[in-house]
This record gives C-alpha cells, sequence and structure tokens, in this order.
C-alpha cells in the first residue's frame, strides 16, 4: 500500500513516543543498578549515567554484603532465584500440557461440553478473593512454602490461558489435516504428535512463553503461599528494605534486571514462532 | 484389487439424515464418481468408506469383508481431500514419504517410492522445498502423490480439482486417468461438477439429499435419467422440464403444453412411455442441444415460440423461447442468427424426449 511521507512521518513518531515510554523506566532501572549508594537519590536531580559506575548492588545481592555498606542481608538472591525458576518453570510445564492436552480433546472431539467455560470461571474472581480459602486449603495439605505447592497454584491459575490459547490454535488446524493422517495409517497419537503437535508449534511456543511470563512476575501468590524458604523473586525483592539504609533502590534494580534475564533470553529463543504464533489465524489452509 | 460394496449404508447427525440407506457396488478397479450437490450426502459417504466418519447403520464391505468398524489407518485406502490438506510443516519429500513410514517402511525402498512419485507428478525440483511454498496447483499434486505412492487399492478423492484453475483442472483430469491406468485402483471421485464426472468416471451415482438417484454409466444417466432431479442436474444447461399433459384421442397421442403449443407424439419410444403413463399431468423435458430451431412457417410437427433472449457463449448460442408462460432454452451453432423477439418453432426430438410424473418426478415408463 502506498504511504505519503506524512503518513510516515507520524508513524514513526507514534512509535517513537510509545517506545519512549516503555523504554524510560527500563532504562531508569538499567542505570540505577550501576549507581552506588550515593547516587541513588540526589538532591540536585535525576542522573542518567552513574557517575561512579559499580557492580556492587549486583555483588550485594549475592553476596549479602559488600565493603562500602554497613548493612548485610541475612537472605541473599540465591535460594529466591532457585524458588522462582523452579516454581515458574514447573508450573508453566503443567498448565501448558495439561492446557494443550485438554484442549485439544474439546476442539477435536468435542468433550466436556462445559469445559471450556468452567476453566474460564478460574479467571472470573480477582484473585484476593479466592486466595484466603486457598490458604487454608494449602495449609491442610501441607503445601504453604514448598516449591510443588507453589508450583502447584501457578498450573491452577495459568490453565485458562494456556487451555484457551492453545484451543485457538488448534481449531485452525484444519480438521482434514488430521484425517489425512489418519487415512494414511497413522494412530489418533500418532497423528497428535507428528502432525498436529508440529503444526501448532508456534502457538504453543507462545502460549509457554506467555504463561510462564504470568508466573515468572507474580506476586500475591507468592506472598501468600510462601514463608521463609520459597520466597520467589518479586517477594524478595518487596524485603529489599532496612531500617538503616530504607528502601535499596540500587539493589532492587539490579535485582529487576536479573528477574528479566529468563522470559528476555527464552522471547529470544522463540522468537522465530513468535510471530507465527501470534499470527497463526494467517495460516494458508 | 478391491471391490467396493455399500449396504444400506446410513448416516445420520442428530436430526439430519445425510446419507439415508444407501446401497451402491463399485466395481474393482472402476472409477466411480459420487455427484451431486453440495449438501447431498457424496462427502458424508466418501467418508464413511475412509473410515473417517462412522456409519450409523449398514455395511461398508471392501471385497466381501465389512469394514465398517475398522479404523481409517487399517482400511488401506488413499484419500485426496479437497483443500490438499498437506502437512505444511514438512517438506514435499517428507508429505510423499508420511504414508510410507507410517506403514513401517525403511530408508531406501521409502527413497525409491518417493523419487519415482515425485516424477510422476512432476515434482522432482520441488522434492525438498517447505511445503507449505507450493503453489495451490503443486499442494494438490503433492496431496495426490502422498494418497497413491502407498498404491492403495481404493483411492478416494473427494472433489480434488474444485479449488484448482481450470487450466490445470484439465491437465489433471487426465493425470488421474493416467494413474489409474497404472496403478488399476478403484477410484471412487467426488464432485459437483458433472463434466467432471462424465469425462473421468466409468460409472456415475447421482445423490441428492442423502438418497441415490441413479447409478449407471454417464451415457445412460445422461440419456435415460431417472427422475427430474437427475435429468435437471446432468448437463449444461440443463434440461428444460415444461408442464405439460398427455392428450389425444382420435388415435393419436399429443402432449400439450398449459401456455399452449403442442405436438403429436410419433416416435414410438416415447408413445411407448405416453401409453405407461397412469396420470394426465406430466413434465416434459428435452435437452437445450437436441431441440431444433425451425422457422416458424415450418409445417412439421413443433412448438410456436418466441426468441426471448440470446446468448452467445463462443461455438454455441443459447437462445431462450417463450413458450406460453415458460422459458426452454435450445443450444444452436453460433451465427444460426435468432433474432431477439422473432417467432420460431421448437421441434422436439425423436427419441429424446422425457417424460415424468409431474408429482413424484419419476421417469414414466423407463426401461
Amino acid at each position: 500500500m502506498y504511504r505519503s511521507w506524512t503518513s510516515h512521518l507520524w508513524r514513526y513518531l507514534l512509535i517513537l513516543i510509545a517506545v519512549l515510554i516503555v523504554a524510560y523506566p527500563i532504562v531508569w532501572m538499567g542505570t540505577m543498578a550501576f549507581k552506588p549508594f550515593q547516587e541513588w537519590t540526589t538532591v540536585d536531580g535525576v542522573h542518567w549515567i552513574p557517575e561512579k559506575g559499580t557492580v556492587e548492588n549486583f555483588l550485594f545481592l549475592f553476596n549479602g554484603e559488600v565493603e562500602s555498606l554497613v548493612v548485610t542481608l541475612d537472605r541473599t538472591i540465591w535460594k529466591p532465584l532457585l524458588a522462582s525458576v523452579v516454581t515458574a518453570s514447573l508450573g508453566t510445564f503443567i498448565a501448558v500440557v495439561i492446557g494443550t492436552l485438554g484442549s485439544y480433546a474439546v476442539s477435536r472431539f468435542g468433550v466436556g461440553m462445559n469445559l471450556p467455560l468452567s476453566v474460564l470461571q478460574l479467571r472470573l474472581f480477582p484473585p484476593l478473593a479466592v486466595m484466603i480459602p486457598v490458604m487454608v486449603m494449602w495449609a491442610f495439605i501441607g503445601a504453604i512454602d514448598t516449591w510443588w505447592g507453589l508450583s502447584l497454584i501457578y498450573a491452577i491459575v495459568t490453565l485458562p490461558f494456556s487451555f484457551w490459547l492453545m484451543k485457538t490454535f488448534f481449531d485452525e488446524v484444519p480438521v482434514e489435516i488430521e484425517e489425512a493422517a489418519l487415512v494414511e495409517g497413522c494412530s489418533r497419537w500418532r497423528v497428535f504428535y507428528r502432525v498436529t503437535l508440529p503444526m501448532v508449534k508456534a502457538g504453543l511456543a507462545t502460549t509457554a512463553l506467555f504463561v510462564f511470563i504470568l508466573n515468572w512476575s507474580d506476586y500475591l501468590l507468592a506472598l501468600l503461599l510462601t514463608r521463609k524458604d520459597w520466597v520467589t523473586l518479586p517477594v524478595y525483592m518487596s524485603s529489599l528494605a532496612s531500617a538503616m539504609g530504607g528502601q535499596m533502590y540500587g539493589m532492587k534494580a539490579a535485582l529487576g534486571l536479573i528477574a528479566a534475564v529468563p522470559p528476555v533470553v527464552f522471547g529470544i529463543m522463540i522468537q522465530k514462532y513468535l510471530v507465527r504464533g501470534l499470527t497463526f489465524g494467517a495460516l494458508k489452509q | 484389487m478391491a471391490t467396493i460394496e455399500l449396504k444400506s449404508l446410513t448416516k445420520q447427525f442428530g436430526q439430519l439424515l445425510a446419507v439415508n440407506s444407501l446401497d451402491l457396488l463399485i466395481p474393482d478397479r472402476k472409477f466411480v464418481a459420487l455427484l451431486g450437490p453440495s449438501g447431498c450426502g457424496k462427502t458424508t459417504t466418501m467418508n464413511m468408506i475412509a473410515g473417517i466418519e462412522s456409519a450409523s447403520d449398514g455395511e461398508i464391505l471392501f471385497d466381501g469383508n465389512n469394514v465398517r468398524t475398522l479404523p481409517a489407518r487399517q482400511r488401506g485406502v488413499g484419500f485426496v481431500f479437497q483443500n490438499y490438506a498437506i502437512f505444511t510443516h514438512m517438506t514435499v519429500y517428507e508429505n510423499l514419504a508420511f504414508g510410507l513410514r507410517s506403514r513401517g517402511m525403511k530408508g531406501p525402498e521409502i527413497e525409491k517410492k518417493v523419487t519415482d512419485m515425485a516424477e510422476l507428478m512432476r515434482l522432482t525440483d520441488r522434492l525438498h522445498w517447505p511445503s507449505a511454498r507450493l503453489s495451490v496447483n503443486e499442494m494438490q499434486k503433492v496431496a495426490i502423490g502422498r494418497s497413491a505412492v502407498t498404491e492403495p487399492a481404493i483411492f478416494l478423492l473427494d472433489e480434488p480439482l474444485s479449488n484448482l484453475d481450470a487450466a490445470f483442472r484439465a491437465f489433471m483430469r487426465t493425470e488421474l486417468k493416467h494413474l489409474q491406468h497404472q496403478f488399476q485402483q478403484t477410484m471412487v471421485y467426488v464432485t459437483h461438477d458433472q463434466i467432471e464426472a462424465m469425462s473421468l468416471a466409468d460409472m456415475i451415482a447421482v445423490m441428492n439429499l442423502g438418497v441415490l438417484q441413479q447409478y449407471g454409466t454417464p451415457i445412460e444417466v445422461y440419456n435415460r435419467p431417472n427422475n427430474t432431479f437427475v435429468a435437471n442436474f446432468m448437463g449444461s444447461p440443463s434440461m428444460n422440464l415444461l408442464d405439460a399433459t398427455i392428450g389425444g384421442g382420435d388415435g393419436s397421442t399429443r402432449i400439450e403444453f398449459p401456455g399452449g403449443g403442442q405436438f403429436e407424439v410419433n416416435d414410438e419410444d416415447l408413445l411407448r412411455r405416453c401409453k405407461s403413463a397412469t396420470t394426465g399431468a406430466i413434465k416434459f423435458g428435452a435437452r437445450p442441444e437436441d431441440i431444433a430451431l425451425e422457422p416458424s412457417g415450418h409445417t412439421g410437427d413443433g412448438v410456436k415460440a418466441k426468441v426471448n433472449f440470446v446468448e452467445p457463449i463462443g461455438p454455441r448460442t443459447i437462445v431462450h423461447l417463450a413458450v406460453g408462460e415458460e422459458i426452454i432454452k435450445v443450444v444452436v451453432p453460433k451465427g444460426s442468427g435468432f433474432e431477439l423477439g422473432s417467432d420460431v418453432k421448437a421441434v422436439f426430438p425423436k427419441g429424446k424426449c422425457h417424460i415424468f410424473d409431474a408429482e413424484t418426478g419419476n421417469a414414466i415408463g423407463l426401461e
């Protein structure tokens, strides 16, 4: 389509503004992570570039102490990092596997009548409304502050997303493709993993990333269902304050940078599929 | 090789009777077309033969063995879909090898069969392309090749040519014929295009509303239609069907049209058929290409008509005539020079007229 240069100008201007709005806090976080304590808050306004760049914020998180600061951490980043990786990954894995298999059954065989909607009702309430009963239940089965307890609740609350996303992808696969494979001598299972699943792998990757980001960034569930051992990164971040030093902005920024790494890496890994996944409806039939 | 026999095959979707007690014998190595308008149950029938759809009732026999409960993968049929249904996440090679692999064939054998098939379908230079990049025509070639490569005794094609462009369609028609000669399969071909059915098939089964209307060779179905549906469906433009009555007296039999016009029946076949009619009210049928047009002064038998519309279609011209209230179409060679509004006489051909019961639509006195 032909566009005049003015319409191009407006387009890019709009994109630029959007990028600025999104990038501003990220850049702020990026530079803050490398600022020493003295530069965190200044009376003479904001410095974007750290005057005396340092990696001490990171060292502090990992070691619990640095020479330049008198305060120490009683908990380093290691355990929360592990907790986040384990619970977010496991929760994602369970939600995606169940969501994929379940939505395939619904999409292809029309089983479970109201199942799609009853899955959706998991998201109808604000999480807080159900979290107190969930806490009681989790306490009852001994799931509070365990890796499996948190993974389980992550899987449950993200199941609607994986279920519905995967369902739309499966709905897009023409049924004739599967029938062709059936006629060509495949069993139902073989059709699923040799034909259908490869055809929706872009969607699968997109769904997994989406669900992972949801789990990775959760604060509320982890706050309520963990105490000490399996505290995740977001909850840990909120604890980064001390009576003496106040809010540890540098450490929080450093933690934010670290926390951004897995989703970004994951995203780059599946970038090829991501565009396909998001534009899946354009598949030639 | 394989004979397919359907015995009172029925498929019900809820309230809808998609296929109603269908009996059909498809002889070994024959090319049979299932022909009918969309929604007539032809694709459902095909799916039941393939095992994609389960039958509600009846039997499906391959060489006398009932396969109705056998899963699709064990029936050993080839199936080509209207929308190709090729595996777009695989290369052309992988597509062609798919059926062989899932049947447990090994490396070198697959390689040979796939390259042979690619050559036959003229896909050799596309063999390692991702199949999503193929043109529509090539996709359908891959789909046909993928089904043919396992050399099934039964080959089912569900409107395989309907999405292709006209030139390629004509080419594929002959290719399919060659394919059948080479592999000697029993072919069942679903189509709504009667020309395709006429040109390809040894036998045509015309279906409507889930019921078999007529089953016979293309010429039989074309020349001796069982009922008004078949008469109307076969041929383009379709057969003229006019309300008429059988009249006569004083030793002659006449066909009279309510809007005026009549002619004396003087060919034996039609005379015999008229005599076996139990009802006076009939539908009179004659194909547009069989009717002759004469000047209005013509003295022989015929019906007076007025040229209402002239539709030139290249080699021929379709002349629309007003006969009383009704319109009939007549195909004449191009340049026959019938002017709009002129009076003419339509002469119905001997031995090529049809009469049907006005109520049931069934042919009267068909032998």
